[in-house]
């Protein structure tokens, strides 16, 4: 064996050892790298509370509608502003524990809570401005408070769809921010029950199935989401 | 230097990024867009003290932005790759890309 030849073969094991240490590097880093990117969508509680007080609500108010329960008309605004109060009051509780999960400022995470934050100032303004409007043009089941008090009333039989399309929203943007394809079918129960509460909107049936498609299109997802985030931090 | 044999420029190749504990940091945060010290450390492994040595080695080559906040009473630290390291991430997968490309000497 040459001299020349001894380099050379040197050199070309230098180089397979140097291709061999960049592949294993190549390789760990895109393993680290899905694992960056597959955290788990945190927030599950937070889906729960919201879930079953919006489900509370209604039954309460198709209860009243129906007379099954004899309360005042008035009793309606004032067990949704009682409910989704303590549910924001709960959930401000978690969302603050949430933010030490590993995984919480990953960009599923970030993503998924700016957007259900939005989609959360949206109803509630929307709800509010609705009810504001609705006190300043009174209106009753009958619809005899004349043409404004018509259209309040409409709006407000048009908040619960308006609700279902922005949960199916927000979580196919939590799904795809997150990869979790899994999330996309809630979102299409979530368009689902959109559909279901138009075609019965203004009957008190509206409220029941309204009712039905949170606890289907929130509640459960939200129990998933959970017990996916603990599997997650058991491994 | 360029490697002769295979033509490949090693100075393609970061050094602040080229080591396990700092490479596995930007993997990681290449993923998840920020991370908490704690998560990172789940990840990367390593000492606390040895952690924050390479944290700040890229956090002084501006690869990473550091955040500390405080979560009710409990201090916390974010990482965040910033632009600068994303875009020194980027050049460093494509020399390590480039190193594994390289057909080596007179072979076919």
């Amino acid at each position: 064996m040459t001299k020349d030849h001894a380099n050379e073969t040197a050199a070309q094991v230098h180089e397979d050892d140097l291709r061999r240490r960049a592949a294993d590097d190549l390789k760990a880093a895109r393993t680290l790298a899905e694992a960056g990117r597959r955290a788990p969508l945190l927030g599950g509680e937070i889906y729960v509370i919201w879930g079953l007080a919006v489900a509370a609500a209604l039954l309460v108010q198709w209860a009243i509608v129906v007379r099954l329960l004899d309360l005042s008309p008035w009793a309606i605004p004032v067990s949704w502003f009682a409910l989704t109060g303590a549910a924001a009051l709960v959930s401000s509780r978690f969302r603050a524990a949430r933010l030490t999960h590993p995984g919480a400022a990953g960009v599923g995470n970030t993503v998924s809570g700016a957007v259900w934050r939005a989609a959360g100032q949206f109803l509630g303004v929307f709800a509010v401005t609705l009810f504001a409007a609705g006190l300043a043009s009174p209106f009753d089941a009958d619809a005899s408070g004349g043409e404004r008090g018509r259209w309040i009333a409409a709006g407000f039989a048009m908040f619960t769809p308006a609700s279902f399309g922005v949960y199916a929203i927000a979580m196919e943007a939590s799904a795809a921010a997150a990869q979790a394809p899994w999330l996309r079918n809630f979102s299409r129960l979530s368009f689902a029950a959109m559909a279901a509460t138009v075609v019965t909107a203004g009957t008190p049936i509206q409220h029941l199935i309204a009712a039905a498609g949170v606890i289907t299109s929130l509640v459960l997802p939200g129990v998933l989401m959970m017990r996916r985030a603990q599997g997650k931090s058991d491994d | 230097m360029t490697d002769e044999a295979s033509g490949f420029d090693y100075r393609r190749i970061d050094d602040v990024i080229h080591g396990r504990v700092r490479l596995a940091v930007m993997a990681y945060l290449s993923g998840a867009m920020a991370a908490d010290f704690n998560e990172l450390k789940a990840h990367v492994g390593g000492t606390d003290g040895n952690l924050a040595t390479h944290l700040r080695k890229l956090e002084e080559a501006g690869y990473i932005d550091v955040e500390k906040r405080f979560v009710g009473r409990k201090p916390q630290t974010i990482l965040r790759m910033s632009p600068a390291g994303r875009e020194a991430w980027i050049a460093y997968l494509k020399g390590l890309e480039t190193m594994l490309a390289l057909k080596p000497a007179g072979g076919e």
